[in-house]
């Protein structure tokens, strides 16, 4: 009987501490319990500070972890049956529709949200080292642009699963790019699509990619990214919130030593949130909980609750089942990918390898281009920086209208089909070209102009914004059939039916 | 450290937080209902359960295994029965296996006379010409089925969703 | 003070945000509940009682309702809502409640073989009015009801259905119950199509073939001289009738097709596609042995001669029979030419009384019991033939020393 008793207690252990010791254990090591900080500045809680896109992209996240596990039971990844289980889906299966459609508007939510949470984090300055010792910012930018990476890569392989004619051709243009690539382009295309053409093959590659691989690579380093943020003092605006601080009271905490807690126990030396006592004060922070926790909740839930509202209004598209031989017209791949469509239809090397991959080079390279260690964790406030924010952005606008019109009104290989014959030629000589060549140009403009690095990245990466929106926004409205340019009051040429 | 307005452990919730708790409540039961129900099927995709199995001048006399529905059709001259081939017990196939000799058997109170008898490969369940159970595991009888002949070309139909007595025979 | 106001607010904004999302989960699990076809299900409990028994209207069957053909690859749930099909009496109802129209055609075509979209098109999956009729974008098989038919200005309602018959029937050159494909099939004998196009296998290389014409994709006709509603039906309709003006520079002559004879034709291009059929579906397609030259004629000449009895039953397999010139692949038993004598000789019993009685062989009884059975009748026949080939072949011998 007391051996009865004694087994279920160590079923029970951590309800019921038998010592002190064990109750303490029980609290220090406890996961959940250091989720948070202690006190969280009002600065950061603030809802206009962060916009909370962080929170708001993992919680698209779990959502699209639980709707894709319950999609996973009815989903079946063949060429035969899976168009058919999506329509079995559509029509026979409780909220099936909803989902669905959950689950995909909350994918387009996420992809767009990253990008927004990118957007801040670069316009407050947030990737900056700041003032806190062994603080890594700068890393967890990185880790930020690999996430984006992935959660494009996410969406772009869910695109397939489908296999309608949307996904089938999206795939096809999307993963032509890469047989862009010089020299090992074929290559690296077959092992993408596990064969030269898209077909079952395919298929379970995208689908073992899309619900094993991505999800827990994204999550790993979704969960590193946010330990970072619990490492390096909290969000950027600590800096703020330090400065304010500092300026009163606190002014030798450097001094101080203490031991910190380090990812397998007890480390010694310092870390940067023992600090938070002497720069929080009650003043200006709250406890974590409930207040934080509750924020966090509430913004959960909104998002929970308008992704479900769009979910209900919006039901996910679903075309003809996916036909090889049939090419839809126009053939798009997904609205992310639009503005690099738009600029591969200029040159396919240019579009697709070289601007896509200096592109996310460049962004990851931000903390390093930028070293100026001064107005961290600040929206922009300095004059000059708001001045080049709206030059590069007027200069995006322009530029890229610009583009799109010479690629409409003056296509180089109608132009230039003379003289060159080499496909080299194009690829270097294409409006798309031009676009890479004047963002460079600006840079390097604005830093001598301004004399400084953080302003002149802003120009850039203000240019680079309007660019990626204004591409975006003419591939997915203002392109129709056979890639031709129409307004969105202009009607769309009929396509033909069979009766 | 905490000011008063912080300090939320106040004893008895308000009423404020009630209604939060109870509108969470509500609502994630909600959503885990959609998520559960989705997983209920409403459409099976099974082959019918009354079919057509041949023209009856098909079946020779005696036994006759449909491997392809899992069931014997008997004939008996003009005479035609069917017998589930599925044993009772957990779903396999039962083998027909051949008497050397007739033999006259008691089972419910009736001699009949079996020339064949039903054995199950899975666990050794052994049932008499009658389908009736008398060894291993099986709980009851293999189930007899109403046989019909189609109106518009005379076929044999069976139909598993009804069984019928071990007495039923259709006369062509 | 601040911190006393973000409290304040948070604490509203979160259960109002609870709320909310209460609110909204209830709304999607009624939206689930409240289909279109439970609308449907309910009022065909009124309208089936008015001609069945309480007892049948209890059994109707209420949730999403399907036939799947596994065949033929296809789910159709329009029994969902048109629960009436089978039943006779509800003809003049208003659809979905209505009889099937053509119930004879269920003898031949069994709904649980056929399903309904491959004769009716439309989209099987689905179990809403617009997206089931294939009413929608991106569904390529619209229901081929009297609307669509009325569209082109074809009066017989059930006419563009022929389409869809003749996508199994068109092997056969005239079948009951399809006038306008029948029709066509006599306008591409008359006016000899076959002279310039590939049809159904065969036929001249001037034209285009036309094996799979109902195949080719919309996109793909040439629509640059075409003018009206774009779809291949109506290319065909205008095709017919002026070849040169929608393809200038043609060789196709102008036909001068009347109204009908363009409507039949084009419905029988768009019959004409490259389905994947099981041949089982495929009328007049019977997959044969195929036998050399020799082999096929001397069957031909077994079946038709005086001993086709003996072949059809199964005799020849054991038996020998040279009154007929029937030798048997086994020559197990003996000759049955002599089997009037043989009778006799072996049993003691005539051959009237062998037949009827043949306990006295044991191969022979288990035979005749099981294997092959007579009527009284086949029996009689047999007795005869036996006799007079018995006759006929000793007087032959006699005539022949």
């Amino acid at each position: 009987m007391t051996a009865i008793m004694a087994f279920l207690n160590k079923l029970i252990w951590s309800w019921r501490p038998e010592s002190n010791r064990e109750a303490g254990d029980a609290i220090v090591k406890n996961f959940l319990l250091h989720w948070f900080p202690n006190r969280v500045s009002i600065k950061g809680l603030s809802w206009g500070y962060s916009l909370w896109l962080g929170t708001i992209s993992f919680t698209l996240f779990l959502i699209l972890c639980v709707t894709g596990v319950a999609l996973m039971f009815l989903y079946v990844p063949s060429v035969e049956r899976a168009y058919w289980s999506i329509k079995d889906l559509q029509f026979a299966v409780s909220f099936g529709y909803f989902l669905r459609s959950l689950h995909r508007i909350t994918a387009h939510l996420m992809v767009g949200v990253v990008f927004l949470h990118m957007f801040r984090v670069f316009y407050t300055g947030a990737y900056k080292k700041g003032s806190f010792k062994r603080s890594a910012r700068s890393l967890n930018w990185v880790l930020g642009v690999i996430l984006l990476v992935l959660t494009l890569l996410l969406s772009f392989t869910g695109y397939l699963l489908p296999w309608d004619q949307l996904a089938f051709w999206a795939i096809t243009v999307g993963t032509s790019i890469a047989s862009a690539v010089p020299v090992f382009g074929q290559m690296i295309r077959e092992f993408i699509l596990g064969g030269s053409l898209i077909g079952q093959n395919t298929l379970i590659r995208f689908y073992v990619l899309h619900v094993f691989f991505l999800p827990v690579i994204l999550f790993a380093i979704a969960a590193w990214h946010m330990w970072r943020v619990r490492k390096d003092g909290g969000l950027a605006a600590m800096e703020m919130v330090k400065e304010e601080s500092s300026t009163t009271e606190t002014s030798d905490i450097d001094e101080k030593s203490s031991k910190s807690y380090a990812l397998m126990g007890i480390a010694k030396g310092t870390s940067v949130h023992i600090y938070d006592r002497q720069i929080l004060t009650s003043e200006n922070s709250l406890s974590s909980s409930p207040h934080l926790t509750r924020r966090i909740t509430i913004v959960i839930i909104l998002t929970l609750l308008i992704s479900s509202v769009l979910a209900l209004l919006f039901s996910a598209p679903l075309e003809e089942a996916a036909n090889p031989s049939i090419t839809p017209n126009p053939a798009k791949a997904p609205w992310y990918f639009l503005g690099l469509q738009e600029l591969v239809s200029y040159s396919a090397f240019m579009g697709g390898v070289l601007i896509p991959g200096l592109a996310v080079l460049g962004l990851m390279l931000i903390p390093w281009v930028d070293r100026e260690n001064k107005l961290v964790g600040r929206w922009l406030i300095q004059p000059a920086d708001k001045k080049w924010m709206y030059i590069g952005a007027m200069v995006g606008t322009a530029l890229t209208c610009l583009t799109i019109f010479v690629g409409i009104q003056f296509p180089s290989r109608e132009l230039l089909g003379g003289i060159f014959s080499s496909q080299i030629w194009f690829d270097i000589l294409n409006p798309a070209t031009g676009l890479l060549l004047t963002m460079i140009i600006l840079f390097f403009a604005a830093r001598k102009i301004s004399g400084s690095a953080r302003t002149a990245s802003i120009a850039l990466f203000s240019c680079f914004v309007a660019a990626f929106i204004i591409l975006t926004v003419v591939g997915t409205w203002l392109r129709g059939p056979n890639w031709g340019f129409f307004w969105p009051w202009e009607i769309w040429p009929e396509m033909p039916v069979r009766f | 450290m905490q000011t008063g307005s912080e300090g939320a452990a106040n004893g008895r919730r308000s009423f404020l937080g009630k209604i939060t708790l109870g509108a969470f409540a509500a609502a994630f039961l909600g959503q885990g209902w959609t998520y559960l129900r989705a997983l209920v099927p409403n459409i099976k995709y099974e082959p019918p359960k009354k079919f057509k199995v041949g023209s009856p001048v098909e079946f020779a006399e005696g036994i006759n295994f449909i491997e392809s529905k899992g069931l014997f059709i008997i004939r008996e001259g003009s005479q035609y029965s069917s017998i589930s081939a599925k044993c009772t017990h957990l779903g396999c196939t039962v083998k027909y296996a051949p008497l050397q000799h007739a033999q006259t058997v008691k089972v419910g109170g009736r001699e009949i006379t079996e020339k064949y008898e039903f054995h199950c490969p899975c666990h050794g369940s052994k049932f008499r010409q009658n389908g009736m159970p008398y060894s291993g595991p099986a709980p009851s009888s293999l189930p007899w089925h109403k046989l019909e002949i189609a109106p518009e070309d005379g076929q044999l139909v069976v139909d598993i969703s009804t069984s019928v007595d071990s007495d039923f025979r259709i006369t062509i | 003070m601040k911190k006393d106001k973000i409290i304040k607010t948070d604490k509203i904004i979160f259960a109002v945000a609870g709320l909310l999302f209460a609110a909204i989960t209830f709304a999607t699990i009624v939206k689930d509940n409240v289909p279109e076809w439970k609308y449907y299900q309910s009022e065909f409990k009124y309208i089936a009682a008015e001609v069945a028994a309480e007892e049948a209207v209890s059994k109707i069957p209420s949730g999403i309702q399907q036939i799947w053909v596994e065949d033929l690859d296809r789910v159709d749930r329009c029994v969902t809502c048109h629960q009436g099909i089978f039943w006779p009496g509800l003809e003049n109802k208003e659809q979905p409640y209505a009889t099937h129209p053509q119930m004879s055609l269920f003898n031949d075509h069994p709904p649980e073989k056929y399903g309904c979209t491959i004769c009716h098109g439309g989209q099987g999956y689905a179990v809403d009015y617009i997206s089931a009729h294939g009413f929608v974008k991106f569904w390529e098989e619209p229901l081929l009801a009297g609307a669509v038919a009325s569209d082109y200005n074809i009066s017989e309602k059930a006419a563009l259905l022929e389409t869809n018959c003749n996508v199994c029937h068109r092997y056969e050159r005239e079948t009951k119950g399809m006038p306008f494909i029948n029709h066509a099939k006599d306008l591409i004998q008359e006016k000899a199509c076959w002279g310039c196009h590939v049809i159904n296998g065969e036929g001249g290389t001037i034209g285009p073939e036309l094996n799979h014409i109902g195949e080719k994709h919309p996109e793909n006709f040439d629509w640059t001289n075409f003018s009206g509603f774009r779809s291949a039906f109506n290319w065909h309709l205008q095709h017919f009738d002026e070849p040169a003006q929608i393809v200038p520079g043609t060789v196709m002559p102008k036909m001068g097709l009347q109204t009908r004879d363009r409507q039949a034709l084009a419905l029988l291009m768009m019959s004409w596609k490259d389905e994947n059929l099981p041949t089982k579906y495929i009328p007049g397609f019977r997959q044969k042995e195929q036998l050399r030259p020799e082999e096929s004629s001397k069957r031909q000449e077994l079946l038709a001669g005086d001993g086709a009895f003996f072949i059809e039953k199964g005799c020849f397999v054991c038996h020998s029979i040279k009154a007929f010139g029937i030798k048997s692949p086994t020559e197990k038993g003996p000759d049955l030419t002599f089997a009037l004598d043989d009778t006799r000789v072996r049993f003691r019993q005539t051959l009237q009384e062998f037949v009827f009685d043949p306990t006295q062989s044991g191969t022979m009884s288990i035979i005749f019991s099981t294997k092959i059975i007579l009527t009284d009748e086949e029996k009689w026949e047999l007795i005869n033939i036996l006799t007079k080939a018995n006759h006929e072949y000793k007087k032959n011998q006699n005539n022949n020393q």
